[in-house]
Order: C-alpha cells, then structure tokens, then sequence
C-alpha cells in the first residue's frame, strides 16, 4: 500500500520545474494519442522509461512493477476489440458459436495491440510525471491554470489528509499483523473492515482538531502557503522542447509513410 | 508581574453535556513560566482553547490586557495573534504540503506580505535547526522534527503567550532538551510561557507558578515549593511528589538538613547541597 | 435505529468473501491512454457543468459550516484509502473497493462530483490506477452517474420508508453497477464492433467485466453499510449539518 509520490521526492528530475514537466508530459501524450502510430508508442515507452528509471532515479524494478499496474484491464478490455461475433469466418482464427463464430481477425489483433502500445504509451508519460512531480506541486500548476480556489485547496487538504491516514493505517496494520490479524482469509477480512471502521472515526476527529488549530492560526476561509518557486531554466526548456520536436517528428513521418 | 489575562469564573460545559470547567479563576502574568498540572481529563486542554477563543466559555468572563474578549472577527484575529498554542500532536496542526509552507501559514492569515513572510520563515528556521527541512513534506519528518516544526508556525505570528500542550510528550531525552532550550530562550525574550505536563519534576525545576487542575476545578496555584508541600493537593490533582523534593525531605526527617532549609529545584543543585553538607561536616 | 454490534462484521464479512468470486476484481477505472483525445476531450466536456454545480453546493455547504470543508477533505481521503487498501477475494488474489458510494448519502450528487473528481486524480496519480487522459470518462462513470443513482436509490428507500441499511446497501452496490454498466457504454462506444456496431461492442465488454464488477459492487455495498452503522453509532452528533439520518429528517442536498 505504497504511494508513487515519494519516488517523486526522491527522484533527481524533482528540482525541475512542474510546470514544464507537466507541459512534457502531456505534450507526449498528445502526441501518442493523435498520431497514434505503435511505432511512436513504442518509442514513447521506452523514451520516458528511459527518462525516469535513468536521469529521474527510479529502481527499474519498481518500475516495471508499476508499469504492470494496469494490465489486467487492458488484457480485458482489450479482448472485446480483438475477438468479435461475426456472421462469416475471419481470416485467424474462428470457433463456431450458435448461427455465428467467435472471431479473430488480423485487422482486430493488430488493432488491440496498437491500443495496448497507444495506452502503454500514455502510461508511462503519466509515470514520467507521477515519480518526478510530487502532487502537490501538480496542484499549484493548476493553481498557476486558473483552476478554481476551492478545487486546489480541498486537493491540498486531500493530500496532507491520505498522508495522515496511510500512516495511521500502517500502524494500525502493523499492530494487528503483530496480533495475528491476517492469517486467515476470515480474519483478513474482519480486520480490514475494523480497521477501515476505526480509521475513519479516528480521522474524523482529528479533522475536528484540525480545524481548532487552523482557526488558532487565524484561518480566515482561504488557505495560503508560501512555497519556493521552481524557475524553468534554459537548458531544460531546450531538452523538453527538443524532445517533444522529436516526437512529433517520428510522428509526421509514420504518417506520411502511412 | 501585571496580569496578562484575567480568566474569572469561567464555565465551559461541551455539547455532549460533560462540565469541562468549573468556576476557574485564575490570572497569567507577563513574562511568567506557569506550570498547568492535573490528569488526562482534568480540563487542561480545555482551558487553552477557551483562552485563544476557540472555544467561548459557558459563563464567565476572560479579558486580555484588561479588555474583555470579544467574539467580533477583529478581537479573535488580535486575540490569536497574541496567544499562540503548540499542540500536543504536532500533526493535529500541520497540513501544508512543505515545512516552508507550514510555517508561513499564520503569518500569512495575518496579512503579512510574502517577502516578509518569507524572511521570518528563514530566520526562525535558522532558529530551530530547520533550514534543511523546509522543502520536506511533513509526514517525512520524524516526531522530533514535527515538534519543532510545530513550534516554529506558532513562533512567527509573535504571539506574547505560548502555550505548549504536553511539549515533551512522545519526545526522546534530546529533543526534550531541545524543547528546554528553547523555552529558556523564550523566557528570556519575555514571553509568557503556559504549558501543560504530567512531568512533576520538570514542573517543579522550571516554573514560576503551578495551577493544580481536578476534574475541571482549578485546585490550587502557587510556587512549585508551596504546591508539591500540599499533600491533600497532591492526593486530589494526583500528582506524584517530585523526586528532589522527596529525597530533600527525607533527608531534612532524619535530621541531615537543618529544618528551616529550602529545598533546591534540581536533582543537581540537591547534590550540590548534600557534599557541601558533608564538607562542613568534615 | 438497531445498532450492529461488532461481532456482527463476522458473518457479514463472511458473505463478502463468498461473493468475491473473481480473479481479479478492480473498479472499473479505464486505464491511461485507452480512449482517443476525441472521447477523452468530450466526456470532459461532459463533466464540467456538474463539477461546475458541485462546487457551487460544497461553496454553500462550506460557507454554512467552514468546518465541513475539511469533513469533505477527509471523506475524499477516506474514499481513496478504501480503494488502496486490499480486500482477500476467494480464489486467492485481491479487490479495492472504490468508497465514493458513501459520499452520495451525505453529500448529495453534486458535491460528490467534486470529490470523486479529486479521488480518481489522487488515484491516477498516486497509485496508477485510471488515468489523466481519461479523467473526464472515469469522472463521469464513477463521480457523476454512479453518486447521482446511489443517492436516487437511497432517497427513494427513504421515501418509501425502507430499512436505512437496505437503503445504503442498495444505494451502494446499484451505484456501482451503474458505473459498470456506464464505463461499458463509454468503452463501446469508442471501439464499436465491426459487426455489431456500438450495441454489440456495449455488451462484449458487459460481459467481458461481469465477473470482476458485480461481485464487487456486492461486496462494496456491505463494507458501505458497515462504515455507515459506524458513523451513526458514533458519528452523528458531528454530522448534524449534513441531515442525513431518518431521525433528523429534512433533504439532502
């Protein structure tokens, strides 16, 4: 039950500014999704891996685990855009069911594996942010976007208060491995819901006590924290744009070859 | 000493409908170390909320510098401004994402500029030793590092009374001496110092005064010396008898001490005291 | 209002596992990059006037009760450690439940819009789950449909003077069928079949997620009804503003 975010405190590409590495991130991913080449996916994939397990600092084995995550919902849903119904047999492969066949075409199996690439593609941009980008200062980007006050605060106060409860769910966790609390399947189950039960009662009232310390620092409806300004510098504005040309360029080239 | 703050007969039942506090009077000098003593329930907490106005008293009246307290916005911003409170959960109070932006939270609801803000930040980091800390999320800290913290964002609105919860609760032997160090420096800029503990001896070496709390009556005030000599106090507050205290009157019983002696504050200053005893006896 | 005592988690949580047949069970975020920038742009756009609303509602319910926006701050932080947290299924591996369902009940639809907005940025960003690109898709499935039907169902159990716990059983586990039923529209829809056009894609991926979703939205209705009987055991002198309880009566929002 770990958090991607202390990667990103840790990760060597952390002193870059959000900003741009917000702009890079979505600048790629547009970029996978438009063109939507697998070729350009592929080399997405292993661009920004390459970004984030060398120059950011990630240990490649997380990495790979994390970029694991999601397989199982495309392996699912990739399955009903590669097998069809079909009123004739296709040109793989065909099981007869009822009046019709269960069909597997080479046109839908290339298109769910462009789909895997396209969406492994993005994935691993939204890693490049997560594991370099403390969310936090995602937030303040937004801040910077003109999203509205509210939203940005109740995120902040969201951040700082799953932090309090992961920690609190550790311990709590911990205590009750100690007391032999996962040993069974039965038991699991019993202690994952005590435990949910009592973490949202014990933050309830820690929220109530937060809210006596923030008025005792005069809180006056709007919450406002000072925080060192991460400034672009050349070198890396150069980089990013220099990446995102590139991308583009393989981009317009797979088109055009067609 | 003139009176800080005038708590006078002052009530505070909670929604629940438990009584809190009961008809507690009690006045809190400038400059002094006031000790509050009393078990878990006694009504402590409760006191320091009501005196921050965070909680408003069921009855009663509470004046600061010799005005009553108001509950217009403008009173309460002065009032908080003036009466800082250092919790006992550091991470009660703290939620801001970096420790920069944890600290300037107050000074920044008090309108003060960015720069200046951001100057404070600085100096008081300096201060405690946080300088390397300031871009560190809290929940990356360890306890001693979130206590300072904590101390750090009530420091910077300047606030003439601090009030410390349990200051040394859940705190290793040198961080406790850190939180001393900085309570002697506080001291020392004049401020006015309240805080809440169940450590007798630490109560009876540093304070001026001691306020004995017991199910939401205030027992007894007075000096350390007068406090801790009153056993039918002690019984009621339950409150252990300081170790310095007990081994001096022991001794003074056995007739080592001349009566009439008084008994030091410290462990050390006692054993400064018996060798000298025993030179002159030589 | 009977109060569950403890022990009763038991067997509760005993029918639990005899539901949670699947493999694999994880609610239906549609992972990163999935859909084309057309649908992910136009489910956005979908979203934006109900987040709109929902911020005006929390505005309101703030500006009554400032405390209540760290109240919503916490549920949207509970929501999203309910859905890291890992639940034993029967066949061996693990579910996450999702935790917005509880919210419709208090909050009403709207607000909830809000914090499961935040809940699913969380989790695309802290736990990889769901995504950026299909944040307007997933909002709409999970923040928006599936709050609005659990707190129509709740709201007409309550009307229809039903057990409160039936209610908040229902009002969760229809919910999430709903954001099943939801994600497999907004899944066929982009990737319609060659042959069965939209409609036939729809039910491929209905049955395609069957087996994961619905045990799910069984067991998540429980754990639902479980943390609700806590909160009205211990709870609901706090939750006062909110009204949510038979005994208060009146609307929620």
């Amino acid at each position: 039950m770990n958090v991607i975010d202390q990667y990103a405190y840790m990760s060597r590409l952390n002193p870059l500014s959000p900003f741009l590495k917000c702009l890079t991130a979505a600048a790629a991913m547009a970029a996978c999704l438009g063109f939507n080449r697998w070729l350009l996916s592929l080399f997405i994939i292993v661009s920004m891996g390459c970004i984030t397990v060398l120059l950011g600092g990630v240990p490649w084995k997380t990495y790979i685990r994390l970029l694991l995550a999601p397989t199982v919902f495309l392996l699912l849903a990739v399955l009903p855009i590669v097998i069809d119904v079909t009123k004739t047999p296709a040109n793989l492969l065909s099981v007869p069911f009822f009046s019709r066949y269960i069909s597997l075409s080479r046109q839908s199996v290339y298109m769910g594996a462009a789909l895997a690439a396209k969406a492994m593609g993005c994935v691993s941009c939204l890693y490049f942010l997560s594991l370099s980008t403390p969310v936090f200062e995602i937030v303040q980007v937004l801040e910077r976007l003109r999203c509205p006050r509210l939203l940005t605060e109740l995120m902040l106060l969201v951040y700082r208060f799953i932090m309090i409860m992961m920690d609190t769910c550790r311990s709590m966790s911990t205590a009750a491995d100690a007391r032999l609390g996962y040993m069974t399947r039965k038991t699991w189950m019993k202690t994952t819901a005590m435990i949910a039960g009592s973490l949202f009662l014990k933050s309830y009232k820690k929220s109530s006590a937060m809210y006596d310390a923030m008025e005792a620092r005069c809180y006056d409806g709007r919450l406002e924290f000072l925080n060192e300004p991460k400034s672009v510098t050349a070198a890396h504005a150069a980089a990013a744009a220099g990446y995102t040309a590139l991308l583009i360029c393989i981009g317009a080239v797979l088109m055009v070859r067609g | 000493m003139s009176a800080l703050m005038n708590i006078e007969h002052v009530d505070f039942t909670y929604s629940d409908g438990s009584r809190a506090l009961k008809n507690v009077t009690l006045d809190i000098y400038s400059g002094e170390k006031l000790a509050v003593l009393g078990a878990n329930g006694a009504g402590k907490s409760t006191l320091f909320l009501n005196m921050n106005g965070i909680l408003r008293p069921s009855s009663g009246k509470i004046f600061f510098k010799g005005a009553p307290v108001a509950c217009d916005k403008k009173s309460l911003i002065r009032l908080r401004k003036n009466i800082g409170i250092v919790f006992q959960d550091p991470d009660q109070q703290m939620f801001a994402s970096t420790v920069m932006g944890e600290i300037s939270f107050g000074a920044l609801n008090l309108g003060m500029s960015k720069e200046e803000a951001a100057r404070r930040v600085k100096m008081l980091a300096k201060q405690l030793g946080l300088t390397s800390l300031l871009q560190k999320p809290p929940h990356f800290l360890s306890g001693g590092q979130k206590k300072l913290v904590s101390i750090a964002d009530v420091l910077i609105m300047e606030p003439e009374i601090i009030i410390f919860d349990e200051p040394m609760a859940a705190l290793d032997p040198v961080n406790t001496d850190c939180i001393r160090e900085i309570l002697e420096q506080l001291t020392a800029e004049g401020k006015t110092i309240v805080l809440s503990t169940h450590d007798v001896d630490f109560a009876f070496e540093w304070a001026d005064r001691i306020a004995v709390f017991s199910d939401g009556n205030l027992i007894q005030t007075g000096t350390p010396k007068e406090v801790f000599a009153n056993r039918a106090v002690l019984e009621q507050g339950n409150l252990k008898m300081p170790a310095v205290l007990q081994i001096f009157q022991s001794l003074c019983a056995q007739g080592y001490f001349e009566p009439g002696m008084v008994c030091p504050s410290t462990a050390a200053a006692l054993v400064q005291m018996i060798s000298e005893k025993k030179t002159t006896e030589r | 209002m009977k109060i569950k005592r403890k022990a009763g988690y038991i067997p509760v949580l005993a029918v639990m596992a005899a539901f949670t047949v699947a493999p694999v069970s994880n609610a239906m975020h549609i992972m990163e990059g999935f859909l084309a920038p057309a649908y992910c742009i136009a489910w956005g756009l979908v979203c934006v006037p109900f987040i709109v609303l929902g911020l005006r509602s929390i505005s309101r319910i703030v500006e009554r009760d400032r405390k209540t926006m760290l109240l919503i701050a916490m549920c949207a932080a509970f929501a999203f450690v309910l859905s890291a947290l890992k639940i034993p299924s029967v066949t061996g591996s693990c579910s996450h439940p999702t935790g917005v369902g509880l919210g419709a009940v208090f909050f009403g639809p709207l607000a909830t819009s809000v914090f499961g907005l935040i809940v699913l940025l969380f989790q695309a960003l802290l736990l990889g789950h769901g995504g950026i690109t299909t944040l307007g898709a997933n909002v709409f499935s999970m923040a928006i449909v599936g709050p609005f039907v659990s707190y129509g169902v709740y709201r007409l159990v309550k009307k229809l003077h039903g057990n409160q716990y039936a209610g908040v059983f229902l009002a969760a586990a229809l919910g999430d069928l709903a954001t099943y039923c939801v994600t497999s529209v907004q899944l066929g829809l982009a990737y319609p079949s060659p042959e069965g056009g939209v409609i036939g894609a729809v039910i491929e991926f209905l049955g395609v997620f069957a087996l994961t979703q619905i045990p799910l939205a069984v067991a998540e209705g429980i754990v639902t009804v479980l943390i609700f009987n806590l909160i009205a055991k211990y709870g609901a002198d706090e939750t006062k503003s909110l009204d949510v309880f038979y005994e208060k009566g009146g609307a929620v929002r």
